[in-house]
């Protein structure tokens, strides 16, 4: 499916194309109409950065279609609150699962069948501060 | 207000049948069904069908349940498809049983099936419908219930050994069930042994597919006293809720205990009257948390209560007696309605060599599909007493 809709990458940084409460500041992604948390219906699109911490990851040895190789994921939820199910880098210098609670952040990578998306690794600590 | 009581029940025998159709698998659990109520097939005034990949894989999205009532002679009343992910059978029993308990029909049939030996990715885990934005990042159902898994053994200190007994239980309860389609015994070892999946879950921690059909018959107090009741099993409460939660953050389903709650509310019962359970046993992982989610142990106990063989037949409470999803396999639509097979089996002390003594009280639950990070929908019915 096409991931173009879901994220635009701005100078490396992946940005999330959710939706942002205009009366209560709560975020979604992806987009919704009425705000879970006030009942607002002004959620406004808003890109939102693609960093969080991990809830759980595991190591998945039978991928869908379209993976050659066993992929770790994970769910990750958003410093801005919401949750995503996550693919985690393949780069080998990423330690192969992370633990719950460590920081990630997204960059522009390959998901299933090598098509441009984004993928998450260890944030990097300049990003962390940001 | 009647009471909704079911009549009859029948069920194919689950497993991978190349060669038999869907309507003549649906028709065969119909045509038991209903001479298991001794109802003909033109007293039966509404009837609802549960199937979820029928579309995919049988170029057939819609009229599933005409397609099989058309078999057995039943045309020109209400048929009414309905899709609910793994949850499919037991919604269109749950429509069924308001059907009934509305007064607009005396009797009206449920019927699930499923012939999912027809797709083609064999050897990969079902994808699962309207997780396709998902799936780009490699999800299947065993990686997400990986990660619930994951968080529920870090909260509990469960152990893979504790998870797989759930594998060698069910198994060791199917050797009793000729619907069922696995019926070996397995061992702890074979099931850590088996080729991993998704880590901790290995191919023997996962429910397999199948094809089959089951069926019941749902009549009205008017209707079950010119029948007798003796063999008639009366429903106690229907209980559907979509998802709203976060498994993988929880450890445990959160939609699962406010459905129980609503269910145990309805009939007036606790947790603590159930004598026999069919639940969600999809993933070894997912029936101890179904254990605690659905009241049958404290929350955070349910390795325990497995290793300590309360869950088995013959223990305080047995769950999946039929062998559960572990070993009858998971034809979605079907499989709630061979649930509810399995408990009025039980509560009419016909289940031979697997009857729970003395079973008064069942329940059922099934969970179904993916929304959001939580399953779609969460069925429980209670049955009996």
């Amino acid at each position: 499916m096409d991931l173009r809709p879901f994220f635009q990458v701005d100078d490396g940084r992946v940005r999330l194309l959710g939706t942002r409460c205009a009366s209560c500041g709560t975020a979604a992604f992806p987009t919704i109409r009425v705000c879970p948390a006030c009942g607002g219906r002004d959620h406004l699109p808003a890109g939102l950065p693609a960093r969080g911490r991990v809830v759980s990851s595991a190591r998945v040895s039978t991928p869908p279609a379209g993976f050659g190789e066993p992929v770790t994921v994970a769910v990750v939820t958003l410093d801005d609150g919401p949750s995503l199910f996550a693919l985690l880098s393949a780069d080998p210098a990423e330690p192969a699962q992370l633990a719950a609670g460590t920081p990630v952040e997204a960059v522009p990578g390959p998901v299933r069948g090598g098509a441009a998306g984004f993928v998450f690794r260890t944030a990097r600590e300049d990003r962390a501060a940001a | 207000m009647t009471d909704v009581w079911v009549a009859g029940v029948g069920m194919t025998p689950f497993g991978k049948f190349a060669d038999t159709s869907i309507a003549d698998l649906g028709a065969t659990a119909v045509l038991a069904a209903l001479d298991d109520a001794a109802v003909e097939p033109g007293q039966v005034h509404a009837a609802y069908a549960g199937h979820a990949r029928t579309g995919q894989l049988h170029g057939r999205e819609n009229g599933v349940g005409q397609l099989v009532l058309g078999q057995v002679g039943i045309r020109g009343i209400p048929v009414t498809g309905v899709g609910n992910f793994c949850a499919s059978g037991s919604s269109a029993f749950r429509e069924a049983v308001i059907a009934v308990k509305s007064g607009l029909v005396d009797v009206a049939l449920a019927l699930g099936v499923e012939k999912l030996s027809a797709r083609a990715e064999k050897g990969r885990p079902l994808t699962s419908d309207g997780m396709e934005f998902e799936g780009e990042f490699g999800f299947t159902p065993p990686a997400f219930f990986a990660l619930v898994a994951k968080t529920y053994m870090s909260r509990t200190g469960a152990t893979p050994e504790s998870l797989a007994r759930v594998a060698v239980k069910n198994r060791d309860h199917a050797k009793h069930n000729p619907y069922a389609q696995y019926r070996e015994p397995v061992t702890v070892e074979q099931v850590l042994g088996s080729r991993m999946i998704a880590d901790p879950l290995t191919l023997l921690s996962c429910c397999p597919t199948g094809d089959g059909a089951a069926a019941a018959v749902l009549v009205s107090d008017a209707v079950a006293a010119r029948i007798g009741r003796s063999r008639l099993v009366r429903v106690r409460a229907t209980s559907l809720l979509s998802g709203f939660g976060s498994p993988v953050r929880d450890g445990h389903f959160e939609v699962d205990r406010r459905t129980a709650a609503a269910a145990y509310e309805q009939a007036g019962i606790g947790p603590s009257d159930v004598d026999v359970a069919e639940v969600h046993d999809a993933f070894t992982v997912t029936e101890i948390i179904h254990y605690e989610d659905l009241g049958l142990c404290p929350v955070g106990e349910g390795a325990r209560f497995v290793d300590e063989g309360r869950t088995a037949i013959g223990g305080q409470i047995p769950v999946s007696t039929s062998g559960g999803l572990m070993s009858k396999g998971h034809p979605l639509g079907a499989t709630g309605i061979a649930q509810v097979h399995e408990i009025v089996t039980q509560l009419r002390g016909e289940a031979g060599s697997r009857q729970v003594e003395g079973a008064r009280v069942g329940l059922t639950h099934c969970a179904g599909g993916f929304f959001d990070g939580d399953v779609a929908s969460s069925a429980v019915h209670l049955l009996g007493g």
